[in-house]
């Protein structure tokens, strides 16, 4: 017994532990599923983000985001609701409690709604979602066109820097003073207290590009402004000339050639400086040699005999020599100095002599625009020049003349200018450019005010993008006697279209981006044209429905000669009604139109409407069973011979006996 | 015979015990728990519910004498073209403002035109949260 109490005591024990452990499993698992989901409970609760008034404007969707909940959120999508459909964007901005934001986006439709897809950081795996509608108030004009003068206004001021110089504008206007330092080109706008106003702006060069030196046109301009009005500076840019300076105290003859991105020679007899300018941004390689002794020396050398440069650099030769027993010549005399400007087309090459009392002292030869000096004369005398290798349709001209008396201690100057006819304008400074032509144009005769900034032909680097603008300024305008209205920028390269941002905005602009592999000058013309509409719905036509009997007829031009015509900018939906009474003669086709204008309350909406008379075979009156359907939309902007096809008209006509009975 | 129960613990009756206590600790903290979410739920409602109120007020604006009043005031976050402070604000003199101004606050945004005539500005566009 004892041992049989003791067995079935242990079983009940095993049992109970069982069943125990069981039970405070279970529990434990409940507790932390319970746990889990009390935790997103809470985080749920506490999780929220405001979406403070999304406003589209101007082609720009502003989305205001304020967590006001107790946690950090991760916003992961920007879903947008337009007309076709709901755009996705990915966002992912973190915002902590508190914090607020506003999440920009450019989109060229018009938005509905927008919805935001948050996630809490201390649980990923929630998602919430919170959505506002979009307000769209009227677009903001940028460059205020129409300001009155008791207003104050926008004015552009734009810097065109295809070299990516480093350049500072600097303004002021009524005692302040503002500045703007860049490296690319730019253009942004000033909001003075009124206009019109007078602003002086001063601009100029913070940083060169290595082998180029550059300036800004103009640097400084004193000038009234209106609203709107643009204010222009260009960066431009040559390749920095390389200085030569040659130390040759002891007056011995000495050559010096180059070549590489510049090319010629000059010797001389006595010390000097000159510039040489090289055609491309790339090094030039300098050979220098003694060309004669001097007396009392047996030997003299030059160097270096041979070093490259770059543009900007400066080089120096240094000449000396041995075996005599004089001294070099020693300074404290005073001698004459006689500076050379070429100055010529940069495809023409040239040489030039100097004389000094008729034997030859110094020989320039080189293309373009080159200067030399100075020639370093110790004696009173004649200089005189003569340039030759030049083409037969080039002509010369000296100044102050071709032959001059010098003295020591004076310095002097000859402008040697050469002029060839038919040249052309020298290119910029570069290998190969891409050289655009942009214009703007509209088809309502130039009522539009459409402009283009940069307007002038620009030179872009390969590589180098720059944006063109296009604006119009007026919108609507009168044009052969009817109102017009802004539909659309249309814009090409070439003649090939090309898609601009936002070509349903007044303003709309396109980036050009030069190819970086040019061969040779690449010319573009860039024509942006305003494309303005009428705006009109008419309805024309007769005003009958003609049918031979009994039947059910397609409300199309076999059965009625009405129609609705159209042409309705910036069109964004439009809706057809039939309305009619059955057993009636009669029913009355409406349209309207909706866009832009009339959403903006710019317009009016356009609508019209006509009654079409049921008109039977003679002998018959005839009436309208049912039309079906009574009613769609227009997705269509223009229109020339429009019905409602899609819609039947169920008619009976009956003996007109019959029905007098 | 051993002659009835007998008095003091035993093994069983300690395991049996044990897993009382332990279970008895897990509801109650499961109740514990579900108890003060509910209650930290609840709270952080009535709290978004009145902050929620509280912008929605903060969006109430007039134009008065040339200048925007708000009549619970509000926080400008900042504004496009970048002319007003950010700050609380009764009062906001649109004098300087030329042309139109969005002004994000932090309740609404709102769009200011200066017409320039008598009457100064009008509010053009008006979104709320």
């Amino acid at each position: 017994m004892a041992l049989a109490d003791i067995v079935l005591e242990g079983l009940t024990l095993i049992l109970v532990i069982a069943l125990g452990a069981v039970l405070i499993g279970g529990l434990s698992y409940l507790t932390t599923t319970t746990a889990s989901a009390n935790n997103a409970r809470l985080i749920t609760a506490g999780t929220y983000v405001y979406l403070a008034g999304p406003t589209y404007i101007n082609g720009t969707l502003y989305v205001p985001m304020y967590n006001i909940g107790e946690y950090t959120v991760d916003v992961k999508y920007l879903f947008v609701e337009g007309l076709n459909g709901v755009q996705e964007y990915a966002t992912n901005i973190i915002l902590k409690p508190g914090q607020y934001y506003v999440y920009e986006l450019s989109i060229d439709y018009t938005p509905k709604a927008v919805t935001i897809v948050v996630s809490p950081t201390r649980d990923p795996k929630l998602v919430l979602e919170f959505d506002s509608n979009v307000s769209t108030p009227g677009p903001i004009a940028l460059t205020p066109m129409s300001q009155g003068s008791s207003g104050g206004g926008l004015i552009a001021v734009s810097v065109v820097d295809p070299y990516n110089a480093g350049w500072t504008v600097s303004w002021s206007y009524s005692g302040q003073s503002y500045s703007l330092s860049k490296s690319t080109s730019y253009t942004w706008f000033i909001n003075p207290p009124y206009v019109p106003i007078q602003i002086t702006f001063s601009a100029s060069i913070t940083q060169n590009p290595t082998g180029y030196a550059c300036q800004v046109v103009p640097s400084s301009v004193t000038n009234t402004y209106n609203a709107g009005s643009v204010q222009a500076f260009n960066v431009t840019c040559s390749i920095a000339p390389i200085t030569v300076s040659v130390s040759d105290p002891y007056n011995a003859g000495w050559s010096i050639t180059w070549s590489g991105a510049a090319s010629g020679s000059q010797s001389g007899s006595s010390s000097t400086t000159f510039t040489v300018q090289p055609s491309s941004n790339n090094a030039v390689t300098f050979t220098a040699s003694i060309t004669s002794t001097p007396n009392g020396y047996t030997s003299c050398s030059i160097s270096p005999q041979s070093t490259t440069a770059n543009p900007g650099q400066t080089v120096t030769f240094t000449v000396s020599c041995s075996g005599g027993s004089s001294p070099p010549p020693g300074g404290g005399n005073e001698y004459a100095y006689v500076y050379t400007d070429i100055s010529a087309p940069s495809s023409v090459s040239w040489t030039v002599y100097l004389y000094f009392n008729g034997q030859l002292d110094a020989t320039y030869q080189g293309s373009g625009s080159q200067n030399y000096g100075p020639a370093v004369f110790s004696s009173s005398g004649t200089v005189s020049y003569k340039v030759s290798g030049i083409p037969s349709t080039c002509s010369v001209s000296y100044s102050p003349s071709q032959s001059f008396s010098i003295s020591p201690g004076n310095s002097y100057t000859e402008t040697i200018t050469i002029t060839c006819q038919g040249q052309q304008p020298p290119p910029p400074p570069s290998n190969y450019f891409c050289i655009i032509n942009p214009s703007a144009s509209d088809n309502v005769g130039g009522e539009s005010g459409a402009y283009v900034w940069p307007s002038t032909t620009q030179y872009i680097p390969p590589g180098q993008s720059l944006m063109f603008t296009w604006t119009a300024q007026n919108n609507p305008v009168q044009y052969n006697g009817e109102t017009y209205y802004f539909n659309n920028w249309a814009a090409t390269l070439n003649g090939q279209s090309i898609q601009t941002t936002s070509p349903q905005y007044l303003s709309t602009s396109y980036t050009f981006t030069c190819p970086s592999d040019l061969s040779s000058n690449q010319t573009y013309t860039l024509s942006g044209e305003a494309v303005y509409w009428p705006r009109y719905l008419k309805v024309g036509g007769g005003n009958t429905f003609n049918v031979n009997g009994n039947g059910t007829y397609p409300v199309t031009s076999q059965y009625t000669t009405a129609y609705f015509y159209w042409s309705d900018p910036l069109f964004q939906s439009g809706s057809w009604s039939i309305s009619y009474q059955a057993g009636g003669d009669s029913f009355t086709i409406g349209v309207q139109l909706n866009d832009f204008y009339s959403e903006s309350g710019t317009a009016t909406p356009l609508s019209a409407s006509t009654t079409l008379a049921i008109a039977g075979p003679t002998g018959y009156a005839c009436t309208i069973n049912s039309i079906s359907p009574t009613q769609g939309s227009i997705t269509s902007a223009q229109a020339s011979n429009w019905l409602p096809t899609s819609a039947t008209v169920s008619i009976t006509c009956v003996p007109q006996s019959t029905r007098n009975q | 015979m051993s002659g009835g129960p007998k008095a003091g613990f035993t093994l069983g009756g300690l395991v049996v015990l044990g897993l009382v206590v332990i279970a008895v600790a897990l509801i109650v903290y499961l109740v514990g728990d579900y108890l003060y979410v509910t209650y930290e739920t609840g709270k952080y409602s009535l709290e978004l519910s009145n902050r929620l109120s509280s912008l929605s007020r903060s969006c109430i604006a007039y134009i008065v004498n040339n200048s925007l009043y708000f009549p619970y005031g509000t926080y400008v976050e900042y504004s496009i073209p970048s002319t007003v402070r950010p700050g609380w604000y009764s009062t906001l003199n649109l004098t300087g403002f030329k042309g139109e101004v969005l002004i994000f606050t932090d309740g609404c945004t709102i769009l200011v035109k200066s017409t320039g005539n008598a009457t100064g500005f009008e509010v053009l566009g008006y979104g709320s949260g």
